[in-house]
């Protein structure tokens, strides 16, 4: 059994001039739940086409569940919602899952009740597509997604559409899918989706992979400490000069200052010795948001 | 293999008979049918004999004597009479079976489950070649009852003989339903072409009526006579055979005057009409095939 459920090697797609996937390699490790963050453009789903072989590559390979270019069996072990969900809208939510599922080869009416159940829509089962909010059409997606009980599930922007409370749910249900075992390829522009949900998350941007890594790792370069003293221009100076930090500035009414993680703790002796005492101090968590604008924004060129 | 196209054949049916589309249109080819029949019968009521058409060369063809009301007669007259109707109706119903699936993106989610995209594709050509088969049996069932119905009310089927038996009716049966093949494959091509059903229903038809209209128009071109039994729509008539040959083939009109070597010259035409058509169907199918497989699938297009 390979460690590596997902693995895309120089993956490229070009549509006549515009190119939509550069040169993408990724690999998603097995029990994940991995987030594929990017704005939108930026060639998220055209990485799930491919992989669901509904788009053809331009260039490059990739394997799923150990099949290159993911064959016939690995794709029956994949669940999948690219972009908004799709169904006949005449059909109800319980006749469209039906369908997929005879499609599948399977006719099993309590895992249709079990689904619907778990993705809130059992009390609207039997009403026709075409009625339900696109809240409810993702919820379907989600239960067609889990049909057959697949190993990996292939997610672009689930939460699409949904309020608020809808999102948690679907998060919640993500999560514990995850915890399952179930590894999970989930596509989001909305970085704190991934943030709360990813134990690991590739940024892409302009179709290129810009960096990719655990999400905890991403952010612990990223250390800063917020810090109040009673002369904040004094400090400033001091900190400034000082070789142990690596950058200080102030904002608001507060100074921010860049220091490893092990070496906080030296600040406030620091100061001290020049009579500058701390009167606040905590760890400033730079949000996967502010992560993700550092790196895709000014420096968006930036990559691999 | 074929378990799996039947198996995916028996689901495009779960979802199809759920939608009203098929059912206006078997209800339109009954319709239809029984309009053909009912128009001899006032006619045959009126005289004692029915214009059946009008060649532009020759004036009238043939006047249908009352067999026509008879069984099985009326049935090969209904089927044969309405054929044109019914390739229109399964153009219809094709172009949506396809291109709906572009037009709601639900392609791509059975794509995920069925990745062996012909398989797909296969079922909806199986499933409307059925039911185009399905439609004429409707039909001419219709067309029997109605017969039983019209030979009562003329007091004892006054005058009424039957005259061709009952293998003629189920022979032209069958090549009625061939003849229907390769209008749902030029509709197939068509839908999987545009993703469009509204695209691939205008120009299946579109090209239904520049064949029917604009070839008549080059009839007199002697090149074009050469050619002319290589167009769709007149390979599927020769197939089914001309008006006199339709007539004869029934025992309806004057056999002698056929001769021997006319009814082998068309039965000529009807092997070239026969081998034309199947050529239609494989090149078309094939490029259906070969476009649907190869061709990204985009999510819906909201049509």
């Amino acid at each position: 059994m390979t460690d590596t459920v997902i693995e895309t090697r120089a993956l490229t797609k070009r549509y006549g001039r515009v190119l939509a996937v550069d040169r993408l390699s990724l690999q998603v490790p097995r029990g994940h739940v991995f987030g594929l963050l990017g704005p939108n453009g930026a060639g998220k789903t055209t990485v799930m086409g491919m992989l669901l072989g509904l788009v053809r590559p331009t260039s490059g390979s990739f394997s799923l569940l150990g099949t290159s270019g993911g064959g016939r069996d690995a794709l029956r072990r994949i669940g999948a919602i690219v972009e908004t969900p799709a169904f006949y809208p005449y059909l109800s939510g319980r006749r469209n899952l039906a369908y997929f599922q005879g499609v599948m080869g399977r006719n099993d009416p309590r895992e249709l009740d079990r689904l619907l159940e778990l993705v809130g829509l059992a009390g609207r089962a039997n009403d026709a597509f075409k009625t339900y909010s696109l809240g409810m059409k993702q919820r379907l997606g989600l239960a067609y997604a889990l049909l057959g009980d697949p190993e990996l599930l292939l997610l672009d922007e689930p939460t699409n559409g949904m309020d608020p409370a809808g999102m948690a749910e679907v998060r919640d249900l993500i999560r514990d899918l995850g915890r399952e075992g179930r590894t999970i390829l989930l596509s989001s522009h909305l970085l704190n989706e991934v943030e709360q949900v990813c134990d690991s998350v590739a940024i892409i941007a302009r179709g290129r992979l810009v960096v990719q890594g655990d999400v905890a790792e991403l952010l612990r370069p990223q250390e800063q400490v917020r810090l109040r003293t009673t002369d904040d221009a004094k400090a400033l100076t001091i900190l400034t000069a000082s070789d142990e930090v690596e950058a200080a500035s102030a904002e608001d009414d507060a100074l921010v200052v860049t220091i490893a993680h092990e070496r906080s703790s030296e600040l406030t002796a620091l100061l001290s010795k020049s009579e500058v005492y701390v009167t606040e101090i905590a760890p400033l968590q730079v949000s996967l948001e502010q992560y993700f604008l550092d790196i895709t924004g000014e420096n968006g060129e930036r990559s691999e | 293999m074929t378990a799996e196209v039947l198996a995916l054949t028996r689901w495009e049916w779960y979802k199809l008979r759920r939608r009203r589309l098929p059912w206006i249109l078997l209800l339109v080819n009954v319709m239809l049918m029984q309009f053909t029949f009912w128009v001899s019968y006032a006619s045959y009521r009126a005289g004692d004999e029915i214009t059946l058409g009008v060649d532009p060369s020759t004036g009238i063809v043939g006047a249908v004597p009352a067999e026509v009301l008879a069984l099985p007669n009326s049935a090969v007259f209904g089927l044969l009479a309405s054929h044109g109707f019914v390739a229109i109706l399964i153009i219809i119903l094709t172009a949506p079976v396809t291109a709906t699936g572009y037009g709601w993106g639900t392609t791509r989610p059975v794509r995920r489950v069925s990745d062996t995209r012909w398989l797909f594709l296969a079922a909806k050509l199986i499933l409307v070649a059925l039911l185009g088969a399905g439609a004429t049996l409707v039909g001419t069932l219709s067309v029997t009852l109605s017969s039983q119905v019209a030979y009562v009310t003329l007091e004892g089927g006054r005058g009424i003989a039957a005259s061709a038996a009952w293998g003629e009716l189920i022979r032209t049966f069958a090549k009625v339903v061939y003849g229907l093949f390769p209008w749902i494959a030029l509709a197939t091509l068509f839908a999987v072409l545009t993703r469009s059903t509204r695209l691939a229903v205008g120009l299946s038809l579109g090209y239904a009526v520049v064949e029917s209209i604009v070839f008549e128009s080059l009839t007199g071109f002697e090149w074009f006579e050469r050619v002319s039994g290589f167009v769709m729509s007149w390979a599927i008539d020769d197939w089914l055979g001309s008006t006199e040959a339709q007539l004869a083939s029934i025992g309806i009109g004057d056999d002698s005057s056929l001769g021997t070597a006319a009814a082998v010259a068309a039965q000529a035409e009807a092997l070239r009409g026969f081998l034309v058509s199947l050529a239609y169907i494989v090149i078309l199918n094939c490029l259906s095939f070969w476009i649907f497989q190869r061709r990204d699938i985009a999510g819906a297009k909201g049509e």
